[in-house]
């Protein structure tokens, strides 16, 4: 059984981001980047695939030469080998989704396994997309999946409010991590050793034979307003009168 | 020599060779297994090492190192038995060669030496003979719940008794015996001589009896040789040498450091017992089975499944199942791990120990393996060395194999696994960014060292005081008593990072190593040669780990800095605290430190304090249960730690609760909210009542 994952470099969602002055990216200096925390549940589930039915996990990440940081730590997670597609030119959504399904083509996996969203960017979309170019079954937001013994079939759970969706897709199949599908280990010291030694492939986009054609742009970045401090009121009234006239919520 | 004489020579000749040959064939045995253990130097500094020995193994003064109830009284009868069979051993000497050479005696002494050797195996054998009492009366009537009641306990104490009356008997028999040399110092003998003349004692027993009750004597004595290297005795033989081997490195976890640039290692901690060092090994036969250890523990004291005891005794029994299959191997030849007795058990068996544990609290189940709920249970708080009379080294043990789980094989609780990957990308267990680090000295004035590079001292905030609420109140205020006293400080701000403390305890040596290093070449990239820390952990990482990466510097505590300032005048508590304040001893100051006096001290000096001792404090003090990673674990079994603790101090009806630790902080926090104390009871650190009083 071959499964797929993929992972997105980010920036640590801890990180205090600033602007570039053209207001178009962040600055990338002194930020620390770590795997899309999702990408990590992703890689996680399929490992605890392997080790339970066995077979192979690949792993696939787009961007300039830094991401094999992040392709190396998912080997180290246990992953079995990596596939780099290197493009250092701005991409939307659906240009990663093109280039995965270029990617899928090529390697024709059981199951293809995405965070359910880049922790960035929060855009959420390449998953559908990627399901949508290769006519795969898929199922967003996993809590819980299980895979049919014959390996026909997947069983995936996700939460909806008040309560379970549990669906059945047939393989191959896209499924997409949520939160609390699983906590991802943390690398033994023999496989951080391993890592090293696990192939990665550097392929680009052309001779993937995908086309990076941007229908989304960013435009502009802004920071949130800085938060005003708060005041104390003395009374009931006090308070009822601000917001009847300050903040004209009464 | 008539032949009845030759042939109970040969008899006993006979009886002693299988006796010594047995009890040297178990013993050389032992020592083998011992000596599969990986090298260690233990054999620097030997003059106080045979010093320490005399000292606590020889004059015993390791059985009163709290010479309080049941261990003083316990330190007393072990100090008769002791003494009593170094100085009846002469008299065996005697017995035994008596039965080999017939007629043998030390009477060649002469006299006054021999009249003195009477008196020295009468008066002893009564003072063991009343330690045998003393002894049933602690199992019978106090019950202690840290002993074993094996039977094999009760067999001992048969034996000593039994050899006690032989020999007493004999020396009635033979102080009435004109024919006998002891007839002539009866009146050295205290306590048989009194016997004989109490009773009217005139005639000796009937050869054939006194030949009866002689060879009991004999076959006890050699039977219970060989019971030594099968029991709990084996102490007799482990403990001495232990004392000798003790850890004098002057840092009470002797951790040993992992090289991870060698060739050709795939495996990392222990998961085998010969992967321990050979004075880990010896930690098993030295084991007097005492249980103080345990009686200590808070995790044991909290109804988990971890026992001191049982790990010290499982790793050596782990050491006797797989010991005979391992030195009969060829050299290179490796053992297959389906032929070996695990040391490691699983959750599952775990899970059991917890049950069995639950359906009796008193339970002490020895086997062969330990699991990993034993083994993430410990706080490292090191009540257990502190006691252990022997000077094992339970932590070590402990965190070895932490290691194995952690670094070869990533199982851990998953909380750890978060925390760790927390720490792995932020420097600090939080997880918070690690360009929030100085957040919480905004508007106080605090300088960076870059800002001012000639610092007389690095204040080292640590993780909590940098991102945890309540103790950045706690940073903030020792800024105030720092900046008072107009001490010229600084911070690292942003190059500071987790000390490693925690993850080296968790037994995360690898990522512990690259954080020592990182701290180590900040350090020296700023010249800082004083440090001083709020958080204890910190200072016994940074004082007693980064040695061993070449940082050496002088290392203060808070409260030892604070207790100077105040001593040399240099800040003046003149606003009065008219409250009783009781103190928590954090394990890393006190046990692991010795700093028990400062914190008190300081506390002391703001007027009107009261300060109230808990029932347990100083180095006896109870863990709040955040040590050895425990801050970042889920407390699931038992009771929780942090209540039991904080009920203690409770008892002493407090105002204020005094901390000097942030984990002890934020565990007695939590306890006085869980019991709903927190309107009439505050956590305080020293700091903050320093501060208040300035």
């Amino acid at each position: 059984m071959k499964i797929l994952v993929t992972i997105k470099r980010v920036s640590d969602p801890e990180a205090k981001l600033k602007i570039r002055p053209d207001g178009t990216g962040i600055q990338t200096e002194g930020v620390k980047f770590v795997v899309n925390p999702f990408d990590e549940i992703a890689v996680e589930e399929a490992l605890r695939i392997k080790e339970k039915h066995t077979g192979e996990v690949v792993v696939v990440s787009i961007g300039d030469k830094v991401v094999t940081e992040q392709i190396r730590a998912a080997l180290a997670m246990g992953v079995d080998r990596g596939i780099f597609v290197n493009y250092t030119g701005s991409y939307d959504s659906y240009d990663v989704a093109g280039i995965l399904a270029k990617v899928v083509e090529q390697e024709q996996p059981d199951i293809i396994i995405l965070g359910k969203q880049a922790v960035d960017d929060d855009m959420g979309q390449a998953g559908f997309m990627l399901a949508e170019m290769l006519g795969y079954p898929q199922a967003a937001f996993a809590s819980k999946v299980e895979i049919s013994d014959d390996k026909k079939t997947a069983k995936v759970t996700r939460e909806i409010d008040g309560g379970l969706e549990t669906k059945e897709v047939g393989l191959p199949c896209i499924i997409t991590a949520d939160l609390r599908l699983n906590t991802p280990r943390y690398a033994s010291l023999p496989n951080i050793m391993k890592a090293k030694q696990k192939p990665v492939k550097e392929v680009t986009v052309d001779a993937l034979g995908a086309v990076v054609k941007p229908h989304v742009t960013i435009k502009k970045l802004t920071e949130p307003p800085k938060r005003k401090g708060g005041v104390k009121v003395e009374s009931v009234q006090d308070l009822v009168g601000k917001l009847k006239n300050e903040a004209k919520v009464l | 020599m008539s032949t009845t004489l030759a042939v109970n020579a040969i008899l006993v000749a006979l009886a002693m060779a299988a006796s010594f040959g047995y009890f040297f064939y178990k013993v050389i045995t032992l020592a083998r297994f011992v000596l599969l253990g990986k090298p260690e130097n233990r054999f620097d500094r030997i003059g106080t090492r045979l010093w320490r020995m005399i000292r606590n193994a020889i004059f015993q003064l390791a059985n009163f190192k709290r010479p309080k109830g049941d261990i003083l009284y316990a330190g007393i009868m072990h100090f008769m038995i002791f003494w009593g069979f170094m100085i009846l051993l002469a008299g065996e000497i005697e017995i035994l060669a008596g039965g080999l050479v017939p007629g043998f005696t030390f009477k060649f002494l002469g006299y006054p030496l021999y009249n003195i050797f009477i008196f020295s195996q009468d008066f002893m054998a009564t003072a063991v003979l009343m330690a045998i009492v003393m002894s049933l009366a602690r199992r019978f009537v106090e019950h202690p719940a840290k002993l074993n009641y094996h039977f094999g306990s009760y067999l001992i104490l048969g034996l000593i008794t039994g050899l006690m009356l032989t020999l007493f008997a004999m020396n009635v028999s033979n102080g009435v015996n004109p024919e006998e040399p002891v007839h002539g110092a009866v009146n050295w003998m205290l306590f048989a001589g009194s016997y004989i003349r109490l009773f009217h004692v005139t005639r000796p027993i009937p050869h054939v009896a006194y030949e009866a009750i002689w060879w009991s004597h004999v076959l006890m004595l050699l039977f219970f040789l060989d019971f030594i290297p099968n029991s709990k005795h084996l102490h007799l033989l482990g403990a001495i040498p232990n004392n000798f081997f003790v850890n004098l490195s002057g840092k009470s976890m002797q951790l040993q450091s992992i090289h991870f640039e060698a060739e050709g290692v795939e495996t990392f901690g222990v998961s085998k017992f010969e992967e321990f060092t050979w004075k880990q090994l010896l930690d098993g036969p030295a084991c007097t089975e005492c249980g103080r250890c345990t009686a200590d523990c808070p995790a044991w004291n909290t109804g988990k499944s971890l026992s001191p005891r049982e790990i010290i005794l499982n790793i050596k029994e782990n050491m006797k199942a797989n010991g005979p299959k391992l030195v009969r191997l060829k050299h290179d030849e490796k053992l297959p791990d389906d032929q070996r007795v695990a040391l490691l058990a699983d959750e599952a068996e775990g899970e059991k120990r917890l049950a069995a544990r639950k359906e009796d609290p008193m339970a002490h189940g020895t086997s062969t393996s330990l699991s990993p709920q034993e083994l993430w249970a410990c706080t490292t708080c090191g009540a257990c060395q502190q006691i252990c009379p022997v000077y094992n080294e339970h932590i070590r043990a402990i965190v070895d194999m932490r290691r194995y789980l952690v670094m070869t094989e990533s199982k851990m609780p998953q909380e750890l696994s978060a925390t760790f990957r927390n720490n792995d990308t932020n420097g600090n267990p939080w997880g918070l960014g690690s360009d929030a680090r100085l957040d919480w000295a905004e508007g106080l004035g605090v300088k960076t060292i870059q800002e001012l590079p000639d610092a007389e001292i690095l204040y080292w905030v640590g993780c909590a005081g940098a991102y945890d609420d309540r103790n950045k109140k706690i940073a903030t205020a020792f800024v105030k008593i720092l900046q008072a006293a107009g001490v010229r400080f600084a911070v690292l701000g942003q190059e500071e990072t987790c000390c490693g403390d925690w993850v080296r305890r968790a037994g995360n040596e690898y990522a512990f190593q690259a954080l020592a290093k990182q701290n180590v070449e900040t350090f020296k990239k700023y010249n800082i040669k004083r440090i001083v820390t709020v958080c204890p952990h910190g200072y016994y990482t940074i004082k007693h780990d980064y040695p061993e990466f070449g940082g050496n510097y002088e290392v203060f505590h808070h409260s030892q800095f604070i207790n100077q300032l105040i001593h040399e005048g240099r800040i003046k508590l003149t606003k009065p605290l008219a409250k009783t304040v009781t103190y928590h001893d954090s394990c890393y100051l006190g046990r692991h430190n010795n700093i028990y006096n400062e914190p008190r001290n300081a506390l002391a000096s703001v007027p009107q304090v009261q300060l109230k001792e808990m029932n347990r404090s100083f180095d006896n003090s109870f863990c709040c249960g955040a040590g050895g990673a425990r801050m970042w674990l889920e407390e699931k079994e038992g009771d929780r730690i942090n209540r039991v603790r904080t009920a203690e101090a409770l008892a002493c009806s407090p105002d204020v609760i005094a901390t000097a630790c942030p984990f002890c902080m934020t565990m007695i926090d939590d306890g006085v909210k869980d019991k709903g104390a927190e309107d009439n009871v505050k956590v305080l650190d020293i700091a903050e009542v320093v501060q208040r009083a300035m």
